[in-house]
Order: structure tokens, then C-alpha cells, then sequence
């Protein structure tokens, strides 16, 4: 089988960089971008010098303020970050149209075969990191390697501005030395269930048998047995549809009436509708999150009959899957509403639509 | 009761009646078919409360009398029973005794009087056809019907009745069939719509035989349908049905003689490159060839031609293939007329005898 070669883009500290960028006085500083002090939101991104603290993002803020009084905290500017974000993508363009954004600042892509006839993916994420650099002024980490776990795993391993090559032949001993919790789809809950059964590394994880996973972890454990074994046959897939839309919000005070939490609900619900009917999708399935005081967060799910995108609807849902919370009993932190299980997309993107009689 | 009657005439009558049975009803005597013997006649009927179905066999009755025996158990042990004659002795509890040849079986019913009664209603608009006839208008429309429910007046067929001539519609949003017939002698009453649930008007389809009448009695809620071997009453559609007429084209630019064999077989043909529903095929009348092309992901394409007499201006045109073939697979014409003005605007297909279809093309986002 032909080896693919995929190139993972991390962009370093991406807002915080762009911050520092356009404000030269910010060099060298602590800069945390994300809600400002004193109120309930949480760190976008923190700079390298503000990560030296212990900031890091999804932290609220109010918590980095204390690890790290003296930095500098800016409102995020997201229109700024998109237009770097699209200027970066079509640096990528140039190499080869199989590039599937993971977020605004992270993006797969699949050079096996590239426009330039570059033999070597390396070279090519060393050409891409240096024009992001003279073309932005921004650092990005690169991780290259004949699947997407494994590049993804590998942008990581040196940053900020570095580059990890995973070759097949070094694949088992790279994976097998990796700690539980760099496992890209292995997240803090995830993890800390493998520390408790005695897996701590990708060679822990490995002596695990297949059904094993599959009975504690369901459809993940199959992944997990997969990614260890150096197998992801997932394709670089260029403009993935959107898989959810939702709204979430940090009260700013915790909060247990009943009346005032269907409130929120119910705006998060109207927004929601608002944001489907922007992209003209309706989906299957609401989602309800609920984070209580002391920050353990919970979701609750409910797929409908049919496909819905009224903020009445999804309230509906949302306000009854709220009924399978601790609400009331517990103060709650924050709210969210999503929507997801859209209709699948017709095959070609250029498909003829059936017209209707105007009746 | 207590009588004898032919194994095969019960059969013919039972299958005429239980097809409307449904399986979880919210009435339990609704499972059941209500018998009733009089004079030398055994008649069955069935109901879903919506539509009601009697047929009458002859039969040698000892002792006439009414009871309710479960459909689908009857109609079981009929078709496999083995000897000529079945005897039905019902007593009081509703036990029916029910014996064929060596076979013997009792049967629980309930009492007939739970069995709901019909619905009178005054007819407003009466008209006679031969069973041929309404059979072949049905099928050339009734698959046009809309199987999406919440439009209610779309689910069934109008009925249209305008100075002696009705007109048949069936439509889903997306295509419309429609059958003009000019009505003769037993026809009365006034001008006006009625709407056809598409279950019933599917139900008489199945009955109608090749030789006969139908004489048809519409009212304001509720219309029947009466052959010789069948009464069926079903309750109609209220609501008002879409202006149908606003979507035919006044006028065409390019008439096409199309082979109908040829053609659904090319169509049928070139579908199979398709992988589903969401699925068109492309039409490209062009110096005098008629080209289908058909493209999926999962699948791979395929294109065939036809040659026909065409010398206008290249038309390219896509279609649902299934929405395409229906007016042709319905058809009994050799010939069928194409009309059309462009690639993006409604098409008619005439078929004769009345027959019009109207198709919506697809288009480019």
C-alpha cells in the first residue's frame, strides 16, 4: 500500500501571537488573550511567556490574573485571527487542495501528492513553516507523518516553531513512549480512567486487548486500538461539514432558580436557531450542557424525530433534558445549547436541487 | 348464524375486505370483519373508521343471524383450509364453530352490535364509469400522489368535476398527473372538488375488476364507490386542493415525439449508474439525439442515446429519474409528447387520452 505522507499545522500561541505582532510592545510579555479580569470568562490563548505561570487556555481568567498579575490581558479580536487564519490557508493551497482545518489555527494536510512534485513531505512543511513566517510574522509547529493521529501527535512534541517527522519505521517506539494523555482523542477524563486500570503509556496500552476497549470504551476503544497500533485510515477530507452549532455562556454570578436558568436556556435557544438558519441546516439532536459551581461539567443528549432548527423546538428539548440535571440543586457556572445531526450533504456540491411548484 | 358457503367465494370475499385491517387499532372489534347472514346472502364488511368495505357471496343459510370473527385468523385458515365447503355456526357468546373437511375450529368473536354502523351521507355529485376505466385512470395518476402527510389535501386524489368533464389530479409539490374525461350519462349533480384519500383510492384500484360499472355518489365528507362485487365508502379530505391549473404552461416552444419503449429502457438503463434518491439524470436534446447521462460518486456513470427528430436549440436538462420514468411506465401509448420551453421551466408529457403530466426539473444551485 502506498505510505501517505500528512503534514499536521499548529500554529504557536496563535491569538497571543498576533497580539504581540501588531503591538511590538507586547514582545517578550505575558499576554493572555480570552475576558478580561474580574469577570467569569476564560483564557482564548496565553502567550509563552504568560505559559511559564501556568496559564493556559480555558483557564478563567480570574485565575490567571492570580498566577500571573502582570500580564496582559486583551480582548480576543476574532476578525483579526481569521483574516491571518485565511492568508495561512492559502499558503497550504499552494502545496495541495487536501487540507482539512481542524480549528482557526490548526489544519491537516495530505501531500502524497502535491501540486509542487515535492518528493519530500518535510521540505514542504519546512517551506510552509517559513512562508507562514515571512508572509505573517507568525511561528507554527509542524508534524509530518503517514497518518493523521501520528502528525497531529507530532506538531505537538516540539514547539513553539518546531518540527517532528514520524517516519514508519520509528512509528512503535515513538507510540509506545507516548504518556496516556497525548493521545489526541484521549482527553483528561479518558485518561485518568487508563491510569486507573494501570495504562500510562502507548506500550500500557497496547497489552490491552480489543474487547477490553470496546466493553469500557465503546466505539472509542476501537480507535484507541487503532491509533496505538500506528492504524488511522481516517482521509484528509477538504471542507468537512459542520458537525454541530451551538451556544454556550459563563453566568456571571452562579445561579440555582429554576425560572432564571430556562431564561438563559431559552435566549441560548433563539441564538442557536439564529446561527442554523445562517448556514441553512436543521439537525436531529439537541444537546444540553450544564457546568455546576465546582467546575464538573455534564451533558445531556435527545435526538428527535425529525430535522428541527426552531428555537421554540430546541428549547423544548433542551428545557426537557434539563429535568435530568442536578439544576436547582446545584448552583450552576455555565449553560450551553448545540444542535447536531445534520442532514448529510448531497453527494456532488454542485448537485441540481429538485424544484417545486409554487403552490 | 348458522350456514354453508364455498370455500373459494369466502376466500375471493374475505381477501376483498381484509386489506384495510390494520394491525394495532385503537377498537378491538376494528380487527375483526362483521358477518351478516340474511335471506341467501353473506355479507362482509370491514372498517378502519376512515374507509369501509362490504362485499356480498351467495350462500346456503340455515339460521340467519350477525357476529364479528378476527380477519387476519379467518383469512389464515381459509387459505389453507382443504375441502370444497365451510361451514360458520356462530352461538350466542360469539363462538364461531368453523369447519372444513376434517378440519375443525372455534373461533372467539365479539358481538356485531360493537361493530361501528356506517355513515349516511346525501350525495351532491353522481357519476357512472365502466370499472376499466377508473382502474386505468388511477394507476396513470395515484403514484404522483404525495406520501408526505402534513399536507393533508395532497395525500389524495381530486376529483374535479366541471360542466360533464372530471378531471383527475394528483400531485406531490414536485410533479402533477392529471386525466380529463368527459362523463356521459349518469352524471348529476353540481360542479365542484372532492379529495380522495390516497389509502382508498388505492383500495379501489385493487378492486376494480375488467367488466362492470362503478357508480360513484361524492358528498361533502364522505363518497362511496359500488360495483357489482364491492361497496366501498371512505371519508374525503377537507380542504381546499392547490390551484393545479397555474402550474401547467400555457404555451410551449418544442414539441418532441418520444418512443416510449425505448426511452423508459434507456432511462432504466443509464439509472443504474445511480446510487440513491437524491440521485438525477441529465437529458441533452440535441441535432436530433436525445443523450442520457447519469454520474454518482459510489458508483461510476453511465450515457446512452436515442435518436429522435430534434433540430432546435440544444436543451440540457436534469431530472429526478424515477419522477422522469413514472408517466412512461403508466402509460399505454406507443408515442408520448414531450413539451418544453427550456432547461429550467416545467415540462408536460401528453400521453393521450386525456393524460397530461407536468415534471419540475432540477436545477443548479
Amino acid at each position: 500500500m502506498l505510505v501517505r505522507k500528512i503534514i499536521h499545522i499548529d500554529m504557536d500561541a496563535f491569538y497571543a501571537s498576533i497580539e504581540q505582532r501588531d503591538n511590538p510592545r507586547l514582545k517578550g510579555r505575558a499576554v493572555i488573550v480570552g475576558g478580561l479580569p474580574g469577570t467569569r470568562s476564560v483564557v482564548a490563548t496565553a502567550s509563552y511567556e504568560a505559559r511559564k505561570f501556568g496559564v493556559h487556555s480555558a483557564m478563567p481568567v480570574n485565575q490567571a490574573r492570580k498566577l500571573c498579575p502582570h500580564g496582559i490581558f486583551l480582548p480576543v479580536r476574532m476578525d483579526a485571527y481569521c483574516q491571518e487564519s485565511e492568508r495561512i490557508r492559502k499558503i497550504f493551497l499552494d502545496y495541495t487542495d487536501l487540507v482539512e482545518p481542524l480549528s482557526i489555527d490548526e489544519a491537516y494536510l495530505d501531500v502524497t501528492h502535491n501540486k509542487k512534485n515535492i518528493p519530500s513531505a518535510t521540505w514542504i512543511a519546512q517551506e510552509i513553516q517559513k512562508r507562514i513566517y515571512s508572509e505573517t510574522g507568525l511561528t507554527a509547529s509542524a508534524g509530518v507523518s503517514f497518518n493523521m493521529f501520528l502528525a497531529k501527535v507530532a506538531s505537538g512534541c516540539r514547539k513553539p516553531a518546531g518540527l517532528t517527522v514520524i517516519t514508519p519505521k520509528d512509528a512503535d517506539s515513538f507510540i509506545d513512549t507516548l504518556p496516556i494523555g497525548e493521545f489526541y482523542g484521549i482527553g483528561k477524563v479518558t485518561a485518568e480512567r487508563f491510569r486507573q486500570i494501570g495504562v500510562n503509556s502507548g506500550s500500557d496500552l497496547k497489552k490491552v486487548s480489543l474487547s477490553d476497549l470496546v466493553s469500557d470504551f465503546g466505539k472509542s476503544g476501537l480507535y484507541y486500538y487503532n491509533i496505538v497500533r500506528g492504524v488511522d485510515d481516517r482521509t484528509v477530507t477538504p471542507d468537512v461539514q459542520r458537525k454541530s452549532v451551538g451556544r454556550e455562556i459563563t453566568l456571571q454570578h452562579d445561579i440555582d432558580k429554576m425560572n432564571k436558568i430556562l431564561e438563559i436556556i431559552k435566549g441560548l435557544s433563539l441564538e442557536v436557531e439564529e446561527l442554523l438558519k445562517e448556514e441553512e441546516l436543521s439537525g436531529k439532536t439537541v444537546t444540553l450542557k450544564v457546568k455546576y459551581d465546582d467546575f464538573t461539567s455534564i451533558t445531556r443528549q435527545r435526538s428527535l424525530d425529525s430535522f428541527i432548527n426552531s428555537g421554540n423546538v430546541i428549547f423544548a428539548t433542551a428545557s426537557e433534558l434539563l429535568n435530568k440535571t442536578e439544576a436547582g440543586k446545584r448552583k450552576i457556572r455555565l449553560l450551553g445549547v448545540t444542535v447536531s445531526g445534520f442532514h448529510p450533504l448531497p453527494s456532488e456540491d454542485n448537485a441540481p436541487v429538485q424544484l417545486t411548484f409554487p403552490f | 348464524m348458522k350456514l354453508k358457503v364455498k370455500k373459494d367465494k369466502l376466500l375471493k370475499a374475505l381477501q376483498k375486505v381484509t386489506n384495510i385491517i390494520g394491525n394495532r387499532s385503537t377498537l378491538p372489534v376494528l380487527a375483526n370483519i362483521l358477518f351478516e347472514a340474511e335471506g341467501s346472502t353473506l355479507t362482509l364488511t370491514a372498517t378502519d373508521l376512515e374507509l369501509r368495505i362490504k362485499t356480498s357471496i351467495e350462500a346456503t343459510i340455515e339460521k340467519e343471524g350477525k357476529t364479528t370473527i378476527r380477519a387476519k385468523k379467518l383469512l389464515s385458515l381459509v387459505t389453507k383450509f382443504i375441502g370444497d365447503d365451510v361451514i360458520m355456526d356462530c352461538n350466542e357468546n360469539h363462538h364461531t364453530r368453523i369447519e372444513c373437511g376434517t378440519a375443525k375450529f372455534t373461533l372467539l368473536g365479539l358481538a356485531s352490535d360493537d361493530f361501528p354502523v356506517p355513515v349516511d351521507f346525501v350525495p351532491i355529485r353522481k357519476m357512472k364509469f365502466k370499472e376499466m376505466e377508473l382502474s386505468r385512470i388511477l394507476d396513470q395518476i395515484s403514484y404522483a400522489v404525495s406520501l408526505d402527510d402534513s399536507r393533508k389535501v395532497l395525500h389524495g386524489i381530486l376529483f374535479s368535476m366541471k360542466e360533464n368533464t372530471l378531471t383527475s389530479v394528483a400531485t406531490d409539490g414536485k410533479r402533477l398527473a392529471l386525466v380529463e374525461k368527459i362523463l356521459d350519462e349518469g352524471t348529476s349533480g353540481s360542479d365542484g372538488d372532492s379529495i380522495i384519500p390516497l389509502k382508498s383510492a388505492n383500495e379501489i384500484k385493487r378492486l376494480l375488476e375488467k367488466d362492470g360499472e362503478v357508480s360513484i355518489e361524492l358528498g361533502e365528507k364522505q363518497a362511496s364507490f359500488v360495483t357489482a362485487s364491492f361497496k366501498l365508502t371512505t371519508k374525503l379530505i377537507e380542504g381546499n386542493y392547490p390551484n393545479y391549473r397555474q402550474v401547467i404552461p400555457p404555451s410551449f416552444g418544442k414539441f418532441i415525439d418520444i418512443p416510449r419503449e425505448l426511452f423508459i429502457a434507456k432511462l432504466e438503463l443509464v439509472s443504474i449508474a445511480l446510487a440513491d434518491s437524491s440521485a438525477f439524470i441529465k437529458l441533452c436534446f440535441d441535432n436530433n439525439t436525445l443523450s442520457f447521462k447519469a454520474a454518482s460518486t459510489d458508483v461510476g456513470e453511465g450515457n446512452d442515446y436515442i435518436e429522435i427528430p430534434y433540430t432546435d436549440t440544444k436543451i440540457d436538462i436534469s431530472f429526478n429519474p424515477d419522477f422522469l420514468a413514472d408517466p412512461f411506465r403508466h402509460s399505454a401509448a406507443d408515442k408520448v409528447v414531450l413539451k418544453m420551453n427550456d432547461g429550467f421551466s416545467p415540462v408536460a408529457i401528453e400521453g393521450g387520452e386525456g393524460f397530461l403530466y407536468v415534471i419540475m426539473p432540477m436545477r443548479n444551485k
